[in-house]
């Protein structure tokens, strides 16, 4: 791209490609979203790497091309067939397919849904009116962040899930966002989710996120929000495996209230830069959060995921557990960011980031950074970055297992490992073998029995 | 089947073996004893290729090859195995999924077919039935908060599904009170073969009452000071290592 074909700035682009949505239709509830969107929009800028949030995250590449929002579902000529391979098919009480942010019914599954669940897109969700007022664009609203912004100004349609009160939903509902790489210039979409569960309900919900087409730029710039009444559990398991020319902007934000629990899982596997923006507010006593995370990154991704969780109620507990495998020329970066508030006494909090290097040419950026008004709380954090030990490679060897298979497998055992909290067997055992495949020497056949 | 011959070797630049000599047949048990930083440990290390340890003279002929030209990973597909002092924990690896790698490698190298997971199974039951270990160790990951016994037997289990030519014992009775050091030995007099050698390096005479060796050695300042049948081991129990030292200084 030569400068001379960019006159407005990023930001204008953007605007420029709001105007043209004016009017566009929608239900009240949306167009509040929207209105509130375009407005932070105008007033905000995109973020700066002189920020102490952004400081290790150049955003940049992002904003060197021009995007053409997915304003209408895709014309992307997709079947049965060729969405199958992303469902799990097992272990899932609905599948439901998005393409550039627009359900699809046609390739979706929602059969088996248990009584008092509700999954479905938020263009159709109008019947609970109330809740998406209460909710949406409550949790994570458009400002400061800008892509949040976009994504509110932009909003058309997205993923609700609603669980009843004392409705018992074990099995995930699974949403699968293909994006299109685009044949006239990349793509700009806004994938939304809400999640609700009202109070001593349970839920969860899969996120994957995958490219369909050639291979290609496209931005994705995604919002969750997850609310979890007195006495409910939410469980979120997110999956990011976009274009490895893309790039990906995610805000997941969760609210509970008393005796709530949520549990976040990110797993990065692809797209140029990622950031996930995960958090939490602790805003009734006895809560519990706990977000874990596992990064992959080879080439020259840039992966930043950026943790959060505020103590505002005392008794509550967190846990911010990450890994991270970085290869290539990659590039990482993690924070843990804890607020105890002042009332929030007796919180119990501890995060653990850890790092495996393969290459002398991959970084990571590790940060924890705790803010404690309270003064009777336990806080913990860790951080450990390394390489396997020449010992512990020396006794594969002593054991007929070669350097490099050693490395392989010392290095999928070591990501592994996070998944071990994963309940939903179908997904746990996909994810163990990409992680599997992804570091295991070519020649090797072995299976591991997790797999099986 | 093994020859060491005046093997000299150095850690950190500091000579610990100095002209080894000794020769291991199919079918013996050798016992190399001797006090604390008389080298044991360090013989059995250069056996088995680790390159923390300098030869800087002599040589090591294994089944007619020259032992001490081969990497590690090949010295154990040929068939020499080293129980550790300290084995490694391995977190996030199985011991299952770790042996099937590790016996796949070996037997892929002498051209036969990998085992599959079904297949492994099967032969990793029956191996830890013969060494009397709990089936629940298999979905463990490899010595990760196992005890010190457990990690010694998990040793011996290694060894049952390796099946080595030359398996070398490195203070596996160390720190073993009497019932784990009966199961060890147990393993280990189960695993006796007249095709397969073995040499038990320890400090103490214990296990020999259990695993009675053709040989034993005495390893002192670096070289083999007394060689003898298994009364030595005795005589080396009743006198203790001080007697040896002056009996050294006054020849």
């Amino acid at each position: 791209m030569t400068t001379d074909t960019i006159k407005a700035t990023p930001k204008e682009r953007f605007l420029v490609e709001l105007q043209k949505l004016n009017g566009a239709p929608g239900p009240d509830w949306m167009k509040r979203v929207r209105k509130a969107g375009e407005e932070s929009v105008k007033a905000l800028d995109f973020p700066h790497h002189k920020e102490e949030e952004w400081r290790f995250t150049n955003i940049k590449p992002i904003l060197q091309h021009e995007y053409a929002p997915a304003a209408a579902p895709a014309d992307h000529g997709l079947d049965a067939a060729a969405v199958e391979p992303y469902f799990l098919g097992t272990g899932v009480c609905a599948e439901l397919v998005f393409v550039n942010g627009f359900y699809e019914p046609a390739l979706s599954r929602a059969e088996n849904l248990p009584q008092g669940l509700t999954a479905g897109n938020l263009a159709n969700a109008g019947d609970h009116g109330a809740t998406l007022e209460k909710h949406l664009g409550q949790h994570a609203p458009a400002r400061p962040n800008m892509f949040n912004a976009l994504n509110a100004a932009f909003l058309h349609d997205g993923a609700f899930i609603y669980a009843a009160q004392n409705c018992v939903a074990r099995e995930p509902v699974h949403l699968i966002f293909l994006t299109t790489t685009g044949e006239n210039g990349p793509v700009a979409a806004y994938p939304r989710v809400l999640a609700v569960a009202e109070a001593n309900s349970e839920a969860a919900f899969i996120e994957q996120f995958a490219p369909v087409g050639q291979p290609g730029v496209y931005f994705n710039s995604v919002v969750t929000e997850m609310a979890a009444a007195e006495g409910a559990r939410l469980t979120h398991y997110k999956v990011t495996q976009e274009a490895d020319e893309a790039f990906h902007m995610a805000t997941i934000r969760g609210a509970q209230e008393k005796d709530s629990v949520i549990q976040s899982f990110s797993f990065t596997f692809r797209g140029r830069i990622v950031r996930n923006d995960v958090s939490s507010v602790l805003g009734g006593e006895g809560g519990d959060c706990k977000l874990n995370g596992l990064y992959l990154t080879q080439a020259d991704q840039l992966v930043d995921n950026h943790t959060f969780i505020e103590h505002a109620a005392p008794h509550c507990a967190s846990w911010i557990g990450y890994k991270g495998v970085l290869d290539g020329k990659s590039h990482g970066v993690f924070t843990g960011k804890i607020l105890v508030q002042r009332d929030a006494q007796k919180t119990d909090s501890n995060q653990l980031n850890s790092n495996m290097l393969l290459t002398d040419t991959a970084t990571i950026d590790t940060k924890p950074q705790l803010e404690i008004f309270a003064d009777d709380v336990k806080c913990t954090h860790g951080s450990t970055t390394g390489k396997p030990p020449e010992e512990v490679i020396f006794y594969f060897r002593s054991r007929g297992i070669s350097e490099e298979m050693a490395r392989g497998m010392l290095t999928y055992g070591f990501a592994s490992e996070v998944l071990e909290d994963v309940d939903v067997e179908s997904l746990r055992s996909r994810l163990d073998r990409w992680i599997f495949h992804r570091y295991s020497p070519k020649k090797h056949t072995l299976v591991p029995e997790k797999a099986i | 089947m093994l020859d060491i011959r005046n093997l000299h070797a150095s850690v950190d630049d500091i000579e610990i073996l100095r002209g080894v000599n000794m020769k291991v047949n199919e079918g013996e048990v050798h016992a190399i004893m001797g006090p604390n930083g008389s080298g044991k440990s360090t013989l059995a290390q250069v056996l088995a290729g680790n390159e923390a340890y300098e030869v800087t003279d002599g040589g090591v002929d294994f089944l007619g090859q020259d032992l001490l030209e081969m990497p590690a990973e090949e010295r154990a597909r040929l068939g020499v195995f080293m129980a550790f002092q300290y084995p490694t924990e391995i977190p996030g690896i199985t011991n299952a999924y770790f042996l099937q790698a590790a016996l796949n490698e070996i037997r892929k190298s002498h051209g036969l077919e990998e085992l599959d997971a079904m297949e492994f199974q099967e032969l990793l039951h029956e191996k830890m039935e013969l060494v009397a270990i709990d089936p629940g160790f298999a979905n463990r990951p490899v010595n990760q908060g196992f005890s010190g016994g457990e990690k010694k037997r998990n040793e011996i289990l290694q060894m049952a599904v390796m099946e080595p030519k030359l398996a070398i014992l490195d203070e596996t009775d160390s720190g073993l009170d009497i019932d784990a050091l009966r199961i060890v030995a147990d393993g280990v007099n189960k695993l006796r073969d007249p095709k397969r050698a073995t040499i038990l390096v320890t400090h103490y005479q214990r296990i020999l009452e259990y695993v009675v060796p053709d040989y034993v050695h005495v390893l002192y300042q670096g070289v083999l000071v007394k060689s003898g049948g298994k009364e030595l081991a005795l005589e080396l129990e009743k006198k203790g290592y001080d007697w040896l030292k002056n009996e050294l200084a006054t020849a």
